[in-house]
């Protein structure tokens, strides 16, 4: 129903700039995220988009509408707040169909939407009780249902899920997939929750410092990060960095730490080749750390400091000379610590970043194919 | 938690016995005078004034309340018309402490909410300016009062009274609620106008309802000022047409003679509302009615 699309939009508290100059198109009926962690200004963002805040400067637009000047009622807009914020004087049912009553709806109309609700969100034994009889996992789940009741443009939630337990929110996770699905709406979603935003979302907008780092579809954001915050940031245990210098050596470009040499492959070579970059940073993440108990051509030695089952997969804590790493491994494998282990990197997907800004040193796609397909003649 | 079986001594400390103790002792110095007042509305006015003094009514009586409903001609006289007076007395101050609650209520409201939520230059300036103003003693501005009173020709009117107790209570009702604002979680606000209301009905529906152990708080305080104030009522009526229950009251004991047990069951009646109003919203009052809404 409702493109949202938001032009150089800043926001200031005083010398605070909560959101910086953000640029951000959400598509209609696309489920969106916004990721980054705590004070960047997710919940600034969409209290914005919402008109509880007033903008600093820039515009929003809804279908091509500009609303900023339109108060938080007169936009077509359904939110879950990070606080629940449900109406203490009222009933679950009440609060629901708080809005429906705003609305004008009819009471049986309300009722019926309000038991439907309800029922999805298995609270229909609450209905009858005030906030405070309930617990946090349920007031979430009231919040939740207050804003889906609604038919909205665009439904804005605000960690709706941060306080259920992890198997309700799993639950929940798929409910509200599927309520997606049925809906067609736009969803713009904040959450600090890395798999809720990877499973969920068509696309994740990573922000820091009040600005969008990243906006991509989440496998996107995952395997191509545009810099080292996002590769950090995204991803647990997250991507290991270690910093060190680029050199050529005999015609060829390879990284080198200490300890470490590590020949760059194409994707990150064609980025680096003709450019002034020297100071950069390697990163891998967990699961292209290559582990065998044997030395190969090629591999490097790793002592084990702390070895994490998880279950599925094992996290192992290695230090090369005085770096260190984590990589994780298949549950099956068996280390224990002290020992020592020969690590290789996964060559194809390997992140290269300069240290000044951080940005990712990667050639595009279509440079890479070419380069293969001349490689090759 | 694990229970654990507690010994009497664990549980009946010293530091409890001597808590209860304290407590009794005030208890009995806050209530004796209260209860005087009670026994001797009940006495005839020659036991009241029996030597040595007692405090149990030896024939108790309901004849000084029956006085107050049908005087008979001589008691009419008694205490400059007190007894002829008190119910009317009691009618002026319940108009009076009512429209002064209710002004407070309207005015307090919309002043404790703009400096709860909106930050405007002078905010703070001007709560000190209200709360300088009542460190004023009451005396020193009685004169200017009356005078101005008479100038807008409001003397011996209930408007008087409602506008002089207004402007000393208000400057109290618009701090203890802008404190009391403040404790409403702003989300809530927020959460009232993403569901479609506009801002007045966001204050009807959900603000206010919120707010009101805060307003009721708010609102008797003002009504118990308006009631108990004598200084003002003195000076500002004269007849029975304004004059409130303290002045009446006060009236018993003339410059010739003092009549202990109407005067005794003027004074019970006199204390009756406001002991009502404090016993049923004391729950109220006291109840946290915002627990539960947001987290944490
Ligand atoms: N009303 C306000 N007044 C002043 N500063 C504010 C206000 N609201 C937010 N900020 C500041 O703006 C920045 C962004 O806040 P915001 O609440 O948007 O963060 P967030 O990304 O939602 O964080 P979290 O994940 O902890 O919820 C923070 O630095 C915060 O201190
Ligand atoms: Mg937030």
């Amino acid at each position: 129903m409702a493109e949202v699309h938001l032009e150089h939009v800043t926001k200031k508290f005083g010398s605070v700039v909560a959101v910086d100059d953000l640029c951000l198109t959400v598509h209609d009926g696309e489920f969106l995220t916004l990721v980054g962690p705590s004070g960047c200004g997710k919940s600034t963002t969409l209290r914005l988009i919402a008109g509880l805040e007033r903008l600093s400067s820039g515009q929003i637009y809804f279908d091509g509408q500009p609303v900023g000047h339109l108060p938080a009622n007169k936009r077509d807009i359904a939110m879950v707040f990070q606080s629940y914020a449900l109406y203490p004087h009222m009933s679950v049912e009440e609060n629901i169909g708080f809005a429906l009553k705003m609305m004008g709806y009819p009471r049986d109309e309300i009722r019926r939407r309000v038991t439907e609700v309800a029922s999805m969100l298995n609270i229909q034994h609450l209905l009858a009780r005030r906030p405070r009889e309930l617990s946090g996992g349920q007031r979430q789940r009231v919040a939740l249902g207050r804003a889906i009741v609604r038919d909205a443009g665009a439904y804005l939630l605000d960690e709706p899920l941060s306080n259920l337990d992890a198997q309700l929110r799993v639950t929940m996770r798929g409910e509200l997939k599927k309520l997606h699905a049925d809906l067609q709406r736009t969803f713009i979603y904040v959450t600090h929750d890395q798999a809720e935003a990877m499973t969920m979302s068509d696309r994740v907008a990573v922000l820091n410092e009040g600005k969008v780092l990243q906006c991509a579809a989440p496998a996107e954001v995952y395997n191509r990060p545009a810099n080292m915050f996002v590769a950090g940031f995204i991803g647990s245990p997250p991507m290991n960095f270690i910093p060190g210098e680029v050199q050529r050596e005999a015609g060829m470009l390879v990284f080198r730490a200490e300890g470490i040499r590590q020949r760059l492959p194409l994707h990150v070579a064609l980025a680096v080749d003709g450019t002034s970059v020297h100071d950069v940073v390697l990163g891998v993440r967990p699961e292209d750390i290559v582990v065998s108990h044997n030395p190969e051509e090629g591999t490097l030695t790793a002592t084990v400091l702390v070895v994490e089952p998880m279950g599925a997969d094992t996290f192992v804590t290695l230090t090369i000379g005085r770096i260190r790493c984590i990589a994780r491994v298949t549950g099956e494998f068996r280390v224990g610590s002290q020992e020592t282990l020969y690590i290789r990197f996964d060559e194809a997907k390997l992140h290269l970043f300069a240290s000044d800004d951080g940005r990712a040193l990667r050639a595009e796609r279509a440079m890479v194919l070419n380069q293969q397909e001349a490689d090759l003649a | 938690m694990t229970a654990r079986v507690q010994t009497w001594h664990e549980r009946v400390s010293w530091k409890s016995i001597a808590l209860y103790a304290c407590s009794f002792v005030v208890a009995c110095y806050l209530l004796a005078p209260f209860l005087w007042l009670v026994l001797t509305s009940f006495m005839t006015e020659a036991e009241a004034r029996s030597v040595p003094p007692h405090w149990i009514p030896e024939r108790p009586t309901a004849s000084n309340y029956a006085a107050f409903v049908n005087p008979s001609p001589e008691l009419r006289m008694v205490g400059s018309r007190a007894i002829e007076e008190t119910p009317r007395a009691l009618l002026n101050s319940a108009v009076v402490s009512l429209s002064t609650a209710l002004v407070n209520l309207f005015i307090a409201t919309f002043a404790a909410y703009s400096f709860a939520r909106l930050n405007f230059r002078g905010g703070r300036l001007l709560l000190m300016a209200y709360l300088a103003s009542r460190m004023v003693p009451g005396i020193a501005i009685i004169i200017p009062f009356y005078i101005l009173m008479r100038k807008l020709q409001l003397l011996d009117t209930y408007l008087a009274l409602i506008l002089s107790y207004s402007t000393f209570t208000l400057p109290f009702t618009i701090w203890m609620l802008k404190d009391y604002f403040r404790t409403i979680p702003r989300d809530l606000e927020d959460a009232a106008r993403v569901d479609r209301c506009g801002w007045f009905g966001m204050m009807w529906r959900v603000f206010l309802p919120i707010s009101a152990p805060g307003l009721i708080a708010a609102a008797v305080f003002a009504f118990m000022f308006s009631w108990n104030e004598f200084l003002f009522a003195l000076f500002l009526t004269s007849t029975i047409q304004s004059k409130t229950i303290p002045i009446v009251v006060a009236n018993f004991a003339t410059d010739l003679d003092v009549q202990f047990t109407f005067m005794a069951a003027a004074g019970v009646l006199a204390v009756i509302p406001p002991l009502a109003l404090a016993l049923v919203f004391q729950r109220l009052i006291v109840q946290g009615l915002a627990a539960g809404s947001v987290k944490g």
